[in-house]
């Protein structure tokens, strides 16, 4: 006997197109036009955010830095997505969601500067720490919705991944885990097309990354990535459904800019892609959509951008200016608590006056 | 005032190779503005302005800047007039200012000399230890490639390769500053000097050969003597040149691939319908090439004005580039300085040919089986043989020839 033991697919989410035209009837009804301005707002934010971190680090006042320009939808859409009593997981690349969160400013200045007294305040916004080590970051998602079905809170784990952290067992251990358990655990895979130097076709032999659901028995979905009204649809809707389980939410986007300020991503791809994706630009659209409805112009274009230069110059200077970086914290954050090879070392550093101005 | 300095922009790039500058010294410069393109071995990145403002410029182009090093200044303009200009030994930035505004670069330059003197600890294996003493190896001298400096087993294998090998054959200069150390000065070439010694370079890549020959100049004389008065009426000092270029113009008309450049890449001559007159002038402070553009459509009182005119400005050093670029010819009047007999001229770069005129003597010349006293004017041609052979050359001499010779010629330019 030959039958089907399973068959699936996967659906495609996209409500706004590159030209600012919207499916009226894919619109979430909460999903005002005040919200799309303020959507608009964020993420022109967030652009300016990062061109002015990559100047501070190209100057040596910024540590390593990776860039988001190109993902705005992605992060914003998903961001303001969530409700406040929702937690969320990083990798090192959210910036966005960081600011849609009200992380404030001078912590994220800080923390790119490379001092973790940045990462104060995180409980706050419920975030967990930037996650540098590819997919790390997802058992930990897990583990906190498991701990919220466990508590039975009413809050529910946004978690971010990029493409690469797609082929890490990690992902698929957090993934299946929050599958067998139904943990109210959204997956975002921020699939920017490359991780590093990897090709997006190098990861998997699979058509989309939002199949992998399947393997794991959750929901799955793949978004126009640069559609910010997809995103907030997909992942509202899997918020909504988060008390029944998982969702995995392939927003397919692309990183316009370089991993991190310490490669150079002319030499593994081509310009003619990277032109190709300008056209699908992630703010050019909204800002159509928002001109053809009277809703903006270039006047309030100009004063917005005046209004986010000088909120983040102000937050850099103040950081620069009142911010004292304490050598001995280095020690901390290491363990829970002080080895005594750590203590002998600070001890040393100490008598030694080390750090003598 | 803020000083630019460069930063490790990668993860552990120590130093960087400045590409290109984007702004021009004295520039006004914004706040995040990107001024300089500085290449690391992991990516090539713009560096912006901290601050906006007035920029000063300390590291040269297509140089080596080491982390710490300053790049630039920025400041108010009054600032800026402040900071001494960068001196002749590029990258080095504790050399490019004096005075006050000095300070800081020393000290990051002096930071990063210390270092490796007080990291002199030599760390390895006892393994490859004993291995440098059974190659006879001074570890202590061996520069170590592995994590934190630590020298492995193929550090001393390369070691010990290194000095199984000759030494090699010791520079010239090297040896001259051994061996006569106090007898010898180094003196930097001007910049003008150094853009001789580039276009000489690029003219040597031409395969060239010469042609040489006399002209009977006696009519062009007598010709230049009787104009004289008329000329100077208009304020014109006439000599024979402005002749010499007409004649040339109408040489170059018979003979076009003179008046020519050779594409190598495609392997075609770019003939010229233009006639631009390079003429080569010894200024103050080395040699310079002054343009007579569209010098078939002159008069020969206007090519005499308009070599007056430049001449003037070599010497005042006000000439633009624009004067002295674009030439489809070139003369190199060596019979100005008054001395000579033939010589083979350098082609500029990258016309085919240069003519090279030299001292009028007063020379026996035969007339009718007669000998005569006449003025007589040698020349002598380099040609790219590329472009034109021997044959074509001695053609073009013989129509120079003609029409310097042809005293009805002379008399249609008077």
């Amino acid at each position: 006997m030959l039958g089907k033991a399973f068959e699936g697919s996967i659906d495609y989410l996209q409500i706004m197109d590159e030209n600012g035209n919207v499916d009226k009837s894919l619109v979430p009804p909460d999903l005002s036009d005040d919200k799309i301005v303020e959507m608009y707002r964020n993420m022109c934010f967030a652009r300016t955010l990062d061109a002015k971190m990559l100047s501070l680090q190209r100057e040596g006042r910024a540590a390593t830095y990776a860039p988001l320009v190109g993902e705005e939808a992605t992060q914003i859409g998903s961001a303001m997505a969530m409700r406040s009593n929702d937690y969320f997981v990083p990798n090192f690349r959210q910036h966005g969601v960081f600011l849609v969160r009200g992380y404030p400013l001078e912590n994220f200045i800080t923390y790119w500067k490379g001092f973790e007294d940045g990462s104060r305040g995180l409980k706050e916004i419920k975030s967990l720490d930037v996650a540098v080590p590819v997919g790390t970051q997802m058992p930990h998602a897990a583990g906190l919705a498991f701990a919220m079905k466990y508590k039975g809170a009413d809050s529910a784990v946004v978690s971010y991944v990029g493409d690469g952290g797609t082929s890490e067992g990690d992902f698929y251990e957090a993934m299946n885990f929050a599958g067998v358990y139904k943990l109210p655990l959204v997956i975002i895979i921020e699939n920017n097309q490359w991780a590093i130097s990897v090709p997006r076709k190098k990861q998997t032999a699979a058509e989309t990354l939002a199949q992998k659901a399947i393997a794991a028995g959750i929901k799955g979905i793949q978004v126009d990535g640069n559609d910010v009204i997809a995103v907030y649809k997909a992942t509202k809707d899997a918020l909504a459904n988060a008390k029944d389980g998982p969702t995995l939410i392939e927003c397919v986007t692309y990183r316009m800019s370089m991993h991190t300020t310490s490669d150079d991503p002319t030499k593994y791809r081509s310009e003619e892609e990277v032109n190709a994706w300008k056209a699908k630009d992630p703010i050019k659209r909204v800002k159509l959509y928002l001109m053809g409805k009277n809703l903006w112009n270039d006047e309030l274009e100009s004063k917005m951008n005046a209004e986010h230069e000088s909120a983040i110059d102000a937050a850099v200077e103040k950081v620069e200016k009142e911010f004292k970086p304490d050598p001995k914290s280095m020690y901390k954050n290491i363990y829970s608590f002080m080895p005594d090879v750590l203590n002998n070392e600070l001890n040393d550093a100490l008598s030694e006056n080390f750090w003598k101005e | 005032m803020k000083e630019v300095k460069f930063a490790d922009v990668g993860e552990g790039i120590t130093e960087g190779h400045i590409q290109k500058w984007l702004v021009a010294d004295g520039d006004t410069v914004k706040s995040d503005q990107a001024i300089v393109q500085i290449e690391t071995d992991k990516a090539v990145v713009n560096i912006p302005a901290p601050q906006s403002g007035t920029i000063k410029r300390i590291a040269k182009e297509d140089t080596d800047v080491k982390v710490g090093d300053t790049l630039a200044f920025i400041g108010t303009p009054e600032e800026i007039n402040g900071v001494k200009n960068a001196g002749a030994s590029a990258g080095v930035s504790q050399q490019a200012h004096e005075g006050q505004t000095a300070a800081p670069a020393q000290k990051a330059q002096a930071a990063v000399e210390q270092k490796p003197a007080m990291e002199k600890e030599i760390i390895a294996t006892p393994a490859v230890r004993k291995l440098a003493r059974d190659l006879n190896v001074d570890i202590s001298k061996v520069q170590g490639t592995g994590p934190g400096g630590r020298i492995l087993e193929n550090d001393i294998r390369a070691a010990a390769a290194k000095q199984s090998q000759p030494k090699p054959t010791p520079k010239f200069s090297e040896v001259l500053e051994e061996q006569h150390s106090e007898e010898i000065e180094r003196v930097p070439l001007s910049q003008t000097r150094k853009a001789i010694a580039k276009n000489m370079e690029a003219s040597w890549t031409i395969p060239r050969a010469s042609h040489m020959d006399l002209i009977n100049a006696t009519a062009l004389w007598d010709m230049v003597q009787r104009e004289k008065p008329k000329a100077e009426k208009l304020g014109v000092k006439l000599t024979v040149l402005p002749f010499i270029i007409k004649a040339t113009i109408e040489a170059l008309k018979e003979n076009p691939h003179f008046n020519a450049s050779y594409d190598h890449e495609t392997q075609e001559i770019i003939v010229k319908k233009y006639y631009n007159i390079g003429l080569a002038a010894e200024a103050q402070d080395g040699l310079k090439v002054i343009v007579i553009k569209g010098a078939d459509k002159k008069s020969i009182i206007e090519i005499a004005s308009e070599i007056e005119a430049l001449h003037k400005k070599i010497l005042d050093q006000t000439i633009s580039i624009d004067e002295m670029r674009d030439s489809t010819f070139t003369i190199t009047n060596i019979g100005s300085l008054g001395g000579g007999y033939l010589s083979v001229p350098m082609i500029n770069y990258p016309d085919v040919a240069i003519l090279g005129i030299h001292l009028i003597r007063d020379m026996p010349v035969v007339d009718n089986g007669m000998i005569k006293v006449g003025k007589v004017l040698p020349f002598s041609l380099s040609f790219d043989h590329r472009v034109v052979d021997g044959a074509e050359a001695v053609k073009f001499g013989n129509a120079l020839i003609k029409y310097l010779e042809d005293p009805d010629f002379l008399e249609m330019l008077g």
